[in-house]
């Protein structure tokens, strides 16, 4: 990534690529997109990785969570226009982008950790979590799909959650 | 150690993108006013991320890396997000929505000293903001799904407590609450209500006009 941004490196955009685009094609995919659509995405989303680089900041995230981040907010500004085609393409739009990241939180070591913390997971609240971010279901249509109790899937999945930020808070 | 709620999952929810239109602008107002909640969409974000690490992949068209890497010179469209001047009363991320002259919006008057407006968004649920005098009480209301009411300004409180600017209050169908601000500052809110049921047919189209809570 450092070399992208400080030297327009791009034989390491291209292996940003093939690291990125597949995996992004497939979460992009498992939140509802259709092939085309998936695809697109992905290749906005990489042309803004590399105008953007410079902009990256690692303590305040990984590569990974920055391309999520991006490709997150361009899939909900294409939901966006779709509901709404007559927006003006200069309207500001909502993206959940938090203006001023939490300062104090170095996250430059957490993604190996982080990694770690989820494959460390009882089988089931590592299903609810992928769920929860891959699923674009609500709790109750993850309840009825497993044949948990819907009490009992919002309880599975924080207590998941709160072992995942545990991991993130220690060395931290 | 903190306890997850209700609130956490929101967040989660706002950090994997699903969260709709209007429940997202209250998580980014809120962490614009408060650290512990950037923070912790912070962490969710890093989950994302860490997910997507380990994410399985799909191979992408073969046409699709050489279009991405011809790209690469060409200059980018404009792509940065224009963020009007708004109302410093408000937070950034919702300053797009309400402009820079809060007076100037189509407000509502519901009773005496209080009065609303609603706000575009997109997708399930309603949000407005509601202004409500010093001491002025918000008649006792249920709603249908879960209510979400953050405090921008001022300060209001019920059986449930006090609640200040950056405070949120999430309120199930279950809760029968009737706020009061308090005296002094009106109290400024952002107030988002899950898409309730809605009522069909001839007549009941015609009532819904009429439900507000």
């Amino acid at each position: 990534m450092a070399a992208v941004a400080l030297r327009r490196d791009r034989e390491a955009f291209a292996r940003l690529f093939d690291h990125y685009a597949p995996r992004l094609k497939a979460f992009l995919m498992r939140q509802g997109a259709e092939g085309a659509a998936a695809e697109e995405l992905v290749q906005e989303t990489l042309l803004t990785v590399w105008r953007r680089a410079e902009t990256f900041d690692p303590a305040q995230a990984t590569v990974a969570t920055w391309v999520f981040t991006i490709a997150r907010n361009k899939r909900i500004d294409r939901l966006r226009r779709e509901n709404k085609p007559d927006l003006d393409p200069h309207e500001p739009l909502f993206r959940p982008e938090i203006e001023s990241a939490d300062e104090t939180v170095n996250r430059r070591q957490q993604g190996a950790r982080l990694r770690r913390a989820i494959a460390d997971l009882p089988p089931e609240q590592a299903d609810l979590v992928r769920m929860a971010y891959f699923g674009d279901k609500v709790h109750t249509t993850i309840a009825a799909e497993t044949g948990i109790a819907l009490g009992t899937v919002k309880s599975r999945l924080r207590l998941a959650m709160k072992r995942l930020r545990r991991a993130l808070e220690e060395e931290s | 150690m903190t306890v997850l709620t209700e609130r956490d999952d929101l967040l989660v929810a706002y950090a994997a993108g699903l969260l709709p239109e209007a429940p997202s602008l209250v998580v980014a107002a809120q962490a614009a006013l408060r650290k512990d909640v950037r923070r912790a969409v912070g962490d969710y974000e890093a989950v994302a991320g860490a997910l997507l690490e380990d994410c399985e992949t799909r191979e992408v068209s073969p046409g699709l890396r050489e279009s991405v890497l011809s790209l690469l010179n060409e200059e980018s469209p404009t792509d940065e997000i224009r963020t009007p001047a708004g109302d410093s009363r408000v937070p950034v991320p919702l300053q797009g929505f309400v402009g820079n002259d809060l007076e100037a919006l189509r407000w509502r008057r519901v009773i005496p000293g209080v009065k609303d407006t609603l706000l575009p968004t997109l997708g399930g649920g309603t949000a407005r903001l509601m202004l409500v005098k010093g001491g002025v009480k918000v008649p006792a209301h249920t709603h249908q799904g879960l209510e979400l009411t953050l405090v921008l300004e001022g300060a209001f409180s019920d059986a449930s407590g006090t609640y200040g600017p950056g405070d949120l209050q999430l309120a199930d169908d279950n809760v029968d609450h009737s706020p009061v601000a308090e005296k002094g500052t009106p109290c400024l809110c952002l107030v988002v209500t899950e898409a309730p049921v809605r009522l069909t047919g001839r007549f009941g189209r015609m009532l819904n006009r009429f439900v507000r809570y």
